[in-house]
């Protein structure tokens, strides 16, 4: 295919996605404004909500990085429709380190009960406290933001490389960081996550949070890159990458990530059950009682029940209406289900969702997406010079 | 055209291939001039065969989903029954409906009761075990589980005509082609799928 | 187009698929190669009649070894108060994980699509069965009265009115068990029926003729039959994907329901899946390397196998590696003191040499393998997966020794030395697993001969294939 011609094919395409840049750049814009009118009204709050929309846009970003490297290791045919997105996501990394940036200058006293004096226990030990103070906490939050920085623009832009160079040596390149970076993923994001959230209950620990919140993470950032896959599907140049059997994968995939989170949750919640300690099940007693309750069992049927039952169909899968729904069903529980484990941290008056959490998501959120179309449009939208396109083409023409 | 007695006799015409692709072709020549009862025995699943000649099986994944569902309920109903209704016991404090911990055992008897049905109800509906059938007499077809590919018109295809069909397919570059007689009383047809043709 | 097509020409050799299958293969030959091993039994190697020999000898010791326990009972091993659960115990953990985690693999491959999977499934599905049946010997035989192990069932009321006490694990793991064995064995069979059948249709003596032609349940290879056997094999084996996972999960439950510092860590289910597969490749690994080559395997069984099982045994290695660097941060930061007194008692404690040669073999000695140069050499591979299977053991042995032993109050503090008759059972439950290995070999064919003719038959275009 000629490369010039195969640029001006995707133009259409990239109009559009520039496009939905454009509204997620308007979003940003007002959700900021109105993050000004709530910082003057309750900073407290403000600073809470803000606080979890930056947790969880970064979430999805390393869901990204991590999914991406996986992909690099293993090479799979229904990858290459999605590979470019997850790219693109994948480079926020630097943009919610930005985002990070309120809390972390002003907001930290708000956020965390091991800086309020009063909150902290006697039970508490004086090495852990040394751990979280915020210049250690600091100092960790930069280091995890430039090894991820680091991964995910060395990886992304070999990628890139390829495309206009077409030298395999890029593709054993990712090949040889892809299975390292995942480990380091492992271990930075559990860090992370500890560092955040599980301090947010000090008294609390879980072996399982790292693993079930990188899973989470996983599983949100793929149901999001599908459906963006599945909104653009009929344009060039992904046309024709929705066949039976890629639509059959990603909705595995799917599934798979599905059930594996509610494998990795309902372990740690029955062990924590069963063993009933006081210093574990305080996490759940706050988050299953009152109406906490509520949100929990939403969760159990929404992100894991509803989705279950239709995506062991074909029918779902093969649809790019039911699959994209099922994966935009799995993106807005996996907000929910963050809401679930970071706000009642805060206090049980924390369940009436206030205006300030959504206008902190749709801030954060409204930027991410402007940025991350933005990426996505400036590059080739499907991998080129990939022998696994060369391999479909055979099979396409042997039919 | 054969008398109809001689007709009820006769199974099929049976066509020997030595690959595969020349047993797809001849079942799209086949197809093609009408046919609609075929059935094809081949060492291995042959991609693609099976959507040629319309077969569908859309019935065994409910099969393994109703058999699933039963299990869960069987699973989580011993477990309620015994522990609450039959004989309720206080071990550790835990109540006596300890959901989180009947979860496990219903997971278990859930993927039993499924795998049961799917894998019995396979054998059923392929009518096993069924030691004897007309295709086995059938020479050469000794080799059907090693590297010989045969297609089968059968005698209950409409068009089915003893020189038309043996003629199709001998042109369909086929090493043999042999008929078919069928020894027992009744020709057995419980497993028939209608063609998607037909439909 | 034309420029994409080089690439393919130039792509790495190990991503060809026909090197998973090396040589001039036909439909014919592969069949013969199969069904010979079978029929002519009286051309094994040496090393199966010498495999068999051991395992009878191994099956001695295991003779008398359980009749020593029947008639003392299980005083007679080292289990005392508080270490109860000793070796019985960690044999049920070990074998358990070879055999869910090896039927994991097969089932899961064939969901993924993955080639290399068609050449040495049957081998991962029959040890995996093997392996399970070698697990239920310990259980049985720990509870000290045997006889009554089907109190453990919901068959009824027991004597005393009472039903099995469903909120533990360990009924779980009964039912875990017994699906299992159904559930793996039918999988199996199903697998099998095909190629009984082509058994039945090559062999000459009357008497195989009737037993395969019972087994194969009249299989002609129709292609209505085909799809529904096909439609079945892969719900069948996405059920058995969660049945095995579930399965050791509830093994580690065991360990991690209980309040008993180290066992109670909510990460123990993912740990213990892991650490399964990393052992149940080992294994495979142990198992598929000798037996390619004492019975000429090389064409089916080829290097790119190898290549794939150690890439596998290196990516579960890096979720334990995590499963410990979680455990031990989690231990720090969760503060609690006895977990800590756990975790140092682990290293340095009585037991300390037993860790840190469970290290070298589950931390130092799979890092040979991230070498590719290494990783094509055989032996290296077969050297490894050695250390890799006597690590997974050591490491059931600590995690369950040194909580026991160690528990929160020093006065319950004691020791676990296993006596002979323990070792004794476990040595024999090996002579089980190599006898019914030496059986599998010879009677069953090694390979599954559908999924070789299907990789055949899809083998670029059919290049490759029949004549």
């Amino acid at each position: 295919m000629d490369d010039i011609n195969y640029r001006i094919d995707q133009f259409d395409t990239k109009t559009e996605i520039r496009s939905y840049a454009a509204m997620g750049l308007v979003a940003g814009i007002v959700g900021v404004l109105l993050c000004v009118v709530s910082l003057m009204a309750n900073a407290r709050l403000f600073f809470q909500s803000w606080f979890f929309a930056a947790v969880f846009w970064t979430g999805i970003t390393l869901g990204c990085l991590c999914f991406i490297s996986f992909i690099h290791v293993i090479r799979p045919k229904w990858g290459l429709p999605i590979v470019r997105i997850l790219e693109a996501g994948s480079r926020m990394i630097p943009y919610v380190a930005l985002a990070f940036l309120p809390v972390l200058l002003f907001g930290m006293h708000d956020i965390h009960p091991w800086l309020q004096s009063a909150v902290v226990s006697d039970d508490m030990s004086k090495a852990k406290l040394t751990y979280l103070q915020t210049p250690f906490f600091t100092l960790r939050w930069g280091i995890y933001f430039v090894i991820w920085t680091l991964l995910a623009y060395a990886l992304s832009g070999w990628s890139y490389q390829q495309d206009v160079s077409g030298d395999e040596k890029l593709r054993q390149l990712r090949v040889n960081l892809g299975a390292p970076a995942i480990f380091l993923l492992f271990i930075t994001i559990t860090l992370a996550m500890t560092d955040w959230v599980m301090s947010l209950t000090p008294n609390w620990s879980s072996s399982m949070f790292g693993f079930m919140m990188i899973v989470s993470q996983v599983l949100g950032a793929f149901s999001l890159v599908l459906l963006i896959f599945l909104i653009f599907e009929d344009k060039y140049p992904w046309n024709g990458y929705f066949d039976e059997r890629t639509a059959k994968d990603l909705g595995n995939i799917l599934l798979f990530l599905t059930l594996i989170w509610a494998y990795v949750s309902f372990s740690q919640y029955l062990l924590i059950w069963s063993a009933d300690l006081p210093r574990e099940i305080s996490f759940y007693v706050v988050r299953n009682g009152g109406e906490w309750r509520i949100l929990a069992e939403l969760i159990v049927v929404f992100q894991f029940a509803v989705p279950f039952l239709l995506l062991l169909s074909n029918r779902t899968k093969r649809s790019r209406f039911m699959l994209g729904s099922v994966a935009g069903l799995l993106l807005l529980t996996g907000v929910l289900n963050l809401y679930w484990i970071v706000m009642p941290a805060f206090g049980l008056h924390r369940f009436n969702i206030a205006w300030s959490d959504l206008a902190a998501f749709v801030a954060v959120g409204g930027f991410w997406i402007s940025g991350m179309m933005h990426q996505l449009a400036s590059r080739n939208l499907v991998p080129q010079n990939d022998y696994r396109i060369a391999e479909e083409d055979m099979e396409h023409a042997r039919r | 055209m054969k008398t109809e007695s001689y007709q009820n006799r006769v199974y099929g015409i049976v066509a020997e291939f030595a690959d595969q692709e020349k047993l797809i072709a001849a079942t799209e020549k086949a197809k093609d001039a009408g046919y609609t009862r075929m059935d094809a025995y081949t060492p291995y699943p042959v991609e693609g065969l099976d959507t040629l000649m319309g077969f569908r099986e859309p019935f065994l994944p409910w099969l393994a989903f109703f058999g699933g569902i039963f299990g869960a309920v069987a699973g989580f109903g011993l477990q309620y029954w015994t522990s609450v209704i039959d004989y309720p016991v206080n071990v550790g404090g835990k109540p006596n409906n300890s959901w989180q911990a009947f979860l496990p055992v219903t997971v278990e008897t859930t993927i039993l009761f499924a795998a049961l049905a799917v894998i019995l109800g396979m054998l059923v509906f392929n009518g096993f075990p069924h030691p004897w059938h007309p295709i086995f007499s059938v020479s050469d077809f000794d080799r059907m589980s090693t590297d010989r590919f045969f297609l089968c018109v059968e005698a209950r295809d409409p068009l089915f005509d003893l020189e038309d069909t043996t003629h199709l397919l001998e042109s369909a570059d086929a090493l043999h082609v042999s008929e078919v007689y069928d020894e027992s009383e009744t020709i057995e047809n419980e497993d028939i799928v209608p063609a998607r043709s037909e439909i | 187009m034309k420029m994409r097509m080089d690439i393919l020409e130039n792509q790495p050799v190990e991503t060809k698929r026909d090197a998973l299958l090396e040589g001039e293969q036909t439909l014919e030959t592969v069949t013969h190669k199969v069904s010979s091993i079978v029929f002519e039994w009286n051309k094994h190697p040496r090393a199966w009649y010498v495999s068999l020999l051991v395992a009878f000898a191994f099956l001695g010791a295991l003779t008398v070894g359980v009749a020593w326990l029947f008639y003392k009972g299980v005083g007679v091993w080292g289990i005392n108060i508080p270490v109860g659960w000793g070796l019985a115990i960690v044999n049920f953990e070990w074998w358990m994980a070879i055999g869910q985690s090896l039927l994991l693999l097969s089932a899961g491959l064939l969901l993924m699509r993955q080639q290399w999977r068609k050449s040495i499934s049957r081998i991962l599905e029959s040890t995996a069965i093997f392996a399970v049946m070698c697990a239920g010997i310990f259980p049985i035989l720990h509870l000290g009265r045997p006889w009554v192990f089907y109190w453990l069932m919901p068959l009824g009321p027991n004597i005393l009115g009472l039903w099995p006490q469903f909120r533990s694990p360990l009924v779980w793991d009964v039912f875990a068990m017994s699906t299992f064995m159904v559930v793996a064995t039918l999988y199996w069979y199903m697998g099998l029926i095909p190629d009984i059948a082509c058994l039945r249709d090559r062999t000459k003596n009357p008497t195989v003729q009737i037993i395969t032609g019972v087994l194969a349940l009249g299989w002609r290879g129709s292609a209505r039959h085909w799809r529904r056997y096909q439609t079945a094999y892969y719900i069948v084996a996405g059920l058995c994907v969660a049945m095995t996972i579930s399965a050791y999960s509830f093994v580690s439950f065991d360990f991690a329901m209980s309040i008993i510092p180290g066992w109670h860590s909510t990460f123990l289910p993912v740990f213990y899946v892991a650490g399964a597969i990393f052992e149940g490749v080992a294994i495979a690994l142990t198992i598929i390397i000798p037996l390619r080559a004492w019975y000429g395997l090389q064409s089916y069984i080829t290097d790119v196998h190898i290549d794939w099982l150690s890439k596998y045994l290196l990516g579960s290695n890096m979720v334990i590696v995590y499963g410990y660097f979680a455990e031990a941060f989690y231990t720090w930061y969760g503060g609690d003191k006895y977990e800590k007194l756990v975790l140092r008692n682990q290293m340095f404690g009585h037991y300390a040499p037993l860790f840190w040669i469970m290290m070298a073999c589950n931390l130092i000695a799979p890092l040979i393998l991230w070498s590719p140069r290494l990783r094509r050499n055989i032996t290296i591979v077969f050297i490894v997966s050695i250390f890799v299977n006597l690590g997974m053991w050591l490491e059931r042995f600590i995690s369950l020794i040194t909580s026991l032993s160690r528990s929160y109050i020093p006065s319950t503090w004691g020791f676990y030395t296993p006596s002979i008759w323990e070792i004794a059972v476990f040595i024999g439950s090996i002579g089980l697993f190599l006898f019914l290995m030496c059986l599998f070999v010879r009677f069953i064919p090694l390979m599954s001969l559908t999924e070789l003719k299907t990789l055949l038959a899809n083998d670029e275009g059919g290049k490759n294939h029949s004549r």
